[in-house]
């Protein structure tokens, strides 16, 4: 106890009871820290993750930076060579370079130009397999809507995927689940929603791909 | 006597005679041989007898074609005619038997009379050129300057002389303008006076002086405006860097690229104006002097104004237009790309094959419109065109639209601070496309409950695309974003709660977007979840209201029945109450989020 | 140029041609049509000289500068309206005669991705019967969409309707091709021509 063991000999101890306080205070809060230590190793474990980036205030280091901006085409080009030999129905080809652009055709119902940004999805157009993507002077078209109802509407819905596949710390995951996504789209004429059980809902086919489930339902339908 | 004279007359041998004078006149040294053998020949046709007078004759004749050739030569020479119709002139026989002496000095003498003509010449031209020297030194400098110029001059301009005149071109005729100004401009030597009033200025003096057309004068530019009201969003202007002042004593280069700008503004300020008129709006353009008014958006102006500044004085220095923050860059470089496109479309076209068919259907793909079955649709979109100020019009809507979208998130970026708003804008874009990310989200809470959309921007809407699939299209009021920004804000924070309430392994009771009971909310839908602690005894129910806010209520438990022996579940014991409203602000933590972790924290503890 | 099927409509007893086209349009408009405009599809049979040979030469305002030609051996041609010239110069070997002239006009319809077509058909100046043509533009392959092509039928022309997959389409890998249209016309022109009995 050091200096405070001095106070022990004061005579005037039975009137004034502060050593035998400040040690129970001394006691309790050693005890405090010890049972918060244990439950914040045993919190830890099970803690649900609420944020990225990791609140440590004893390690000074710094944690390699988010590499999800660093991706070089080489990863891109294998991400897509491997995929296209799972699934031989989809053809993913480059058309340009940089910023990384796709153009992905499903079987011979629809094309998708996929525009990337080094492993996240930019933006994506939904075209039909027929419509041409070069404009008349020979560069890349990426603008233009298709000229069909039915491919704007899975554009919109492309778009939407392409939102709820963003996984900030797994770039590649979601790219992967958005081709996945996009993959059940290759009977969009001939699958019959899943709910009315017919094709032809409002003079569309069914457009919408559930996000978890890949089930074919009508736009109507889906609530 | 008959007889006789038969007898001497063959005995004459008139030809040994001839031939005596002959010799003694032309032939000189002729062999003895050969007068013996015309002896013989001549004794053998004196002996003929058949002809006794033949040869007399024909040497008689021989003489006679002699001498009268011998008679008009003389008469020819001797004729006093003027040149050029002397035909023949003596000439001395020149002298063989001259000394070598005489030669040698007669040539000398020659020469040196030659030599002395030349000189004389060459003197001449000496003198005059140092008398000339002396008196107009600078003319002369003036003179080589002049051709120096000028050869520099050609190079950059077109120059073509016709009579006296050296005129040069300053249209945009050779790239396919068809401008009705021709653009001509006159190239002169600059005169004494000028040269030294131009010395006395103080400005470098040159040789050559280049005559503008009056209306090409100055400097001119283009002013693109779009106003809202009274206030400038965006301007540019069509000009190029170096045009701080043109007065008379610039170089003539700066001169003839200040007209040629001049020009350029003029016919691009005269094509747009065309289009404008032509052109059918719900709200129709106002052409007025030299300025093009229309309405992109209600309440939203484009203005054109062609600024032409023809004053030449050197005094008056013209600071060039200030560069606005507001300076769009996009709008300059189209006006320049579209009149060239339009030059460049008027002159080359893909030559029409076969050579001898119609200009009209010049597209490759147009020809081929039979054979291929293209249908209507595809054949107006190979033949579609506009026109400059439909290009300009749209381009300066999609830049409205653009700039609205940004103050609207910028504006409630920085006004809501519980969940923020981040706002990413991608890279790709066009001129008349623009596209953003809008996430809104609790920091700390990153992990889940993350809002996110994807606003397209065109030129005529504003199309958002929500997470869950829904499509909004905005006009271009402000408002409608600003209301969308709002209720997706309020279900972002239900949602963030159900998130975290699956998390935190409550109950989920109820839990949707729109909520049909309670007061009707001002503007789009209320949210609410309900859900209930782990062993059911607490429940807690928000409901979010785009105006209002979040209601949060907790139902409690009442434990006042009393125990009795019949009812024995534990179940029976505790009995909801109402439910009672929490405040939210008087709950310690860092965002709404938060506060509701702290609160569910709070209540499962049991 | 989308998968497009062809059918007849027949007309009821009682009721005149221009009638039921009446009730077809209003239908149509009903689900929500948008009238585009009026087409034409004329058919011209050329017989060769001498022999029982004909081509047949179609013309489909939706393509405007196109000619379509069909021989008997069905031998097809698509070619540029210039080749109407050529036949008219060839005038020795192809006659043709006026009376084969058929040709089937209409009002157009949109409806989201559909194309409706009811048209008259009319040999000179009687009237013969009511075509309906309807094309789905998005999709070219026919495998896939006949299905849906059959409900949108039904759903526009009853419960009835029996869509046929015409024979040449059975085995056709290719995309469809305008000329395929054609060529399901020329079949119902044919039909129209053997039908002795005008209406």
């Amino acid at each position: 106890m050091g200096n405070l063991g001095q106070i022990s000999l004061d005579p005037v101890l039975d009137k004034t009871p502060i050593y035998p306080q400040v040690l129970q205070t001394y006691k309790w809060s050693t005890k405090l820290r010890e049972h918060a230590q244990a439950a914040d190793s045993i919190l830890n474990r099970q803690a649900p993750k609420r944020t990225y980036g990791h609140i440590s205030v004893l390690s000074k280091k710094r944690k390699t930076p988010p590499s999800s901006h660093t991706y070089n085409p080489v990863h891109v080009d294998k991400f897509f060579d491997t995929w296209q030999k799972n699934y031989t129905s989809v053809e993913v080809k480059r058309v340009q370079q940089s910023p990384n652009v796709f153009q992905v055709t499903l079987g011979r119902t629809l094309q998708v130009v996929l525009v990337l940004q080094s492993f996240i999805i930019e933006r994506v157009i939904v075209r039909a397999h027929h419509e041409v993507i070069l404009q008349v002077d020979g560069t890349l078209d990426l603008w233009t809507q298709s000229k069909y109802a039915v491919f704007r509407k899975i554009t919109d819905h492309a778009t939407s995927a392409m939102l709820n596949f963003h996984f900030m710390t797994m770039p590649e995951l979601s790219v992967k689940s958005f081709m996945l996504w996009l993959n059940s789209y290759l009977r969009l004429f001939t699958m019959p929603c899943k709910k009315c059980g017919r094709i032809l809902k409002g003079n569309m086919p069914p457009t919408w791909r559930d996000f978890v489930t890949l089930s074919a339902l009508h736009e109507s339908c889906r609530q | 006597m008959s007889e006789n004279l038969a007898k001497l007359a063959h005995k004459i041998d008139f030809s040994e005679e001839n031939e005596d004078k002959k010799t003694d006149d032309t032939r000189n040294g002729l062999p003895v041989k050969e007068r013996e053998e015309n002896d013989t020949k001549e004794a053998a046709a004196f002996q003929n007898q058949q002809k006794p007078w033949e040869s007399v004759k024909t040497k008689l004749r021989d003489a006679l074609t002699e001498v009268s050739v011998l008679y008009d030569v003389i008469n020819i020479a001797r004729m006093n005619r003027e040149p050029p119709y002397q035909y023949m002139m003596l000439e001395k026989v020149s002298g063989e038997t001259s000394s070598p002496n005489n030669e040698f000095a007669v040539k000398l003498l020659e020469k040196k009379k030659s030599l002395e003509v030349a000189a004389k010449i060459l003197q001449t031209g000496a003198n005059r050129m140092k008398h000339s020297s002396s008196s107009e030194k600078k003319a002369l400098v003036e003179q080589r300057n002049f051709h120096n110029e000028l050869l520099c001059l050609r190079q950059n301009w077109r120059l073509k002389r016709v009579g006296n005149n050296i005129l040069g071109d300053l249209s945009f005729r050779t790239s396919g303008s068809r401008f009705w100004h021709t653009g001509t401009f006159e190239v002169t030597k600059t005169s004494e006076e000028e040269f030294e009033e131009t010395e006395k200025r103080g400005v470098p003096p040159c040789s050559l002086k280049v005559t503008v057309p009056s209306d090409l004068e100055g400097t001119s530019f283009i002013r693109v405006l779009i106003q809202e009201g009274e206030t400038e969003i965006a301007s540019a202007y069509l000009m190029q860097s170096s045009r701080a002042q043109i007065s008379l004593d610039s170089h003539w280069q700066q001169r003839l690229e200040a007209a040629q700008n001049v020009l350029f503004c003029k016919e691009l300020f005269a094509q747009i104006a065309r289009e404008a008129v032509q052109l059918k709006a719900p709200i129709p353009h106002i052409v007025v002097g030299n300025q093009i008014i229309s309405s992109i958006i209600p309440g939203v102006q484009l203005v054109i104004r062609l600024c032409h500044d023809s004053s030449m004085s050197s005094s008056n220095v013209s600071a060039p237009p200030e560069k606005n923050a507001h300076q769009n860059i996009d709008l300059e470089q189209s006006l320049h790309q579209l009149l060239r496109e339009l030059h460049h479309s008027n002159l080359n076209g893909p030559t029409p094959r076969p050579v001898t068919a119609s200009f009209s259907f010049n597209n490759k793909k147009r020809r081929l419109a039979g054979p291929l079955a293209l249908d209507r649709r595809e054949i107006a979109e190979i033949q579609q065109t506009e026109c400059v100020l439909e290009k300009i019009l749209k381009q300066s809507r999609h830049i409205v639209l653009r700039d609205r979208t940004a103050k609207v998130l910028d504006d409630m970026a920085a006004s809501t601070q519980d969940p923020l708003i981040m706002v990413h804008w991608s890279v790709l874009q066009q001129q008349l496309q623009a596209t953003v990310r809008v996430f809104i989200s609790s920091p700390g809470y990153e992990h889940f409950a993350r809002t996110s959309m994807q606003l397209n921007i065109g030129y005529e809407d504003i199309k958002a695309i929500l997470k869950d699939g829904r499509t909004v299209h905005l006009s271009y009021q402000e408002k409608d974003l600003r209301n969308l920004l709002t209720c997706q804000i309020s279900e972002d924070r239900v949602s963030a709660v159900y998130d975290l309430a699956k998390s935190l392994r409550m109950q989920i009771i109820h839990y949707n977007f729109f909520v049909g009971v309670g007061p009707p909310p001002k503007l789009g839908n209320a949210s609410a979840i309900v859900f209930a602690t782990p062993n059911g005894r607490k429940m807690i129910s928000l409901r979010s209201d785009p105006v209002e806010g979040p209601r949060v209520m907790i139902q409690d438990e009442l434990n006042t029945r009393e125990k009795s022996d019949v009812v024995t579940d534990l179940k029976w014991e505790v009995f909801p109450s109402g439910f009672q409203e929490v405040d939210m602000t008087k709950i310690p933590g860092r965002n709404f989020v938060h506060k509701m972790e702290l609160l569910i924290g709070n209540l499962a503890h049991e | 140029m989308g998968v497009t099927c062809l059918t007849q409509w027949p007309v009821a007893d009682g009721k005149s041609m221009q009638q039921t086209v009446d009730f077809l349009t209003k239908k149509a408009e009903f689900m929500g049509a948008v009238k585009t405009g009026t087409f034409t599809v004329d058919c011209d049979t050329f017989y060769a000289a001498g022999s029982q040979k004909c081509i047949n030469v179609l013309h489909n305002s939706e393509y405007p500068t196109s000619s379509f030609s069909i021989t008997d051996t069905n031998i097809s041609l698509v070619s540029d309206t210039g080749f109407d010239a050529i036949l008219q110069k060839l005038k020795g070997f192809y006659s043709t005669k006026m009376s084969s002239r058929i040709e089937s006009k209409g009002k157009k319809y949109q409806l989201a991705d559909f194309i409706v077509k009811v048209g008259i058909v009319s040999i000179g100046s009687s009237n013969r019967g009511i075509l309906v043509e309807v094309e789905y533009t998005p999709c070219v392959i026919i495998q896939d969409c006949w299905v849906l092509l059959t409900e949108f039928m039904q759903g526009f022309l009853g419960n009835v309707f029996v869509l046929k997959v015409p024979s040449t389409f059975t085995n056709k890998p290719d995309n469809y091709q305008p000329l395929d249209t054609i060529h399901q016309y020329l079949d119902q022109f044919n039909q129209f021509r053997k039908q002795v009995t005008p209406r």
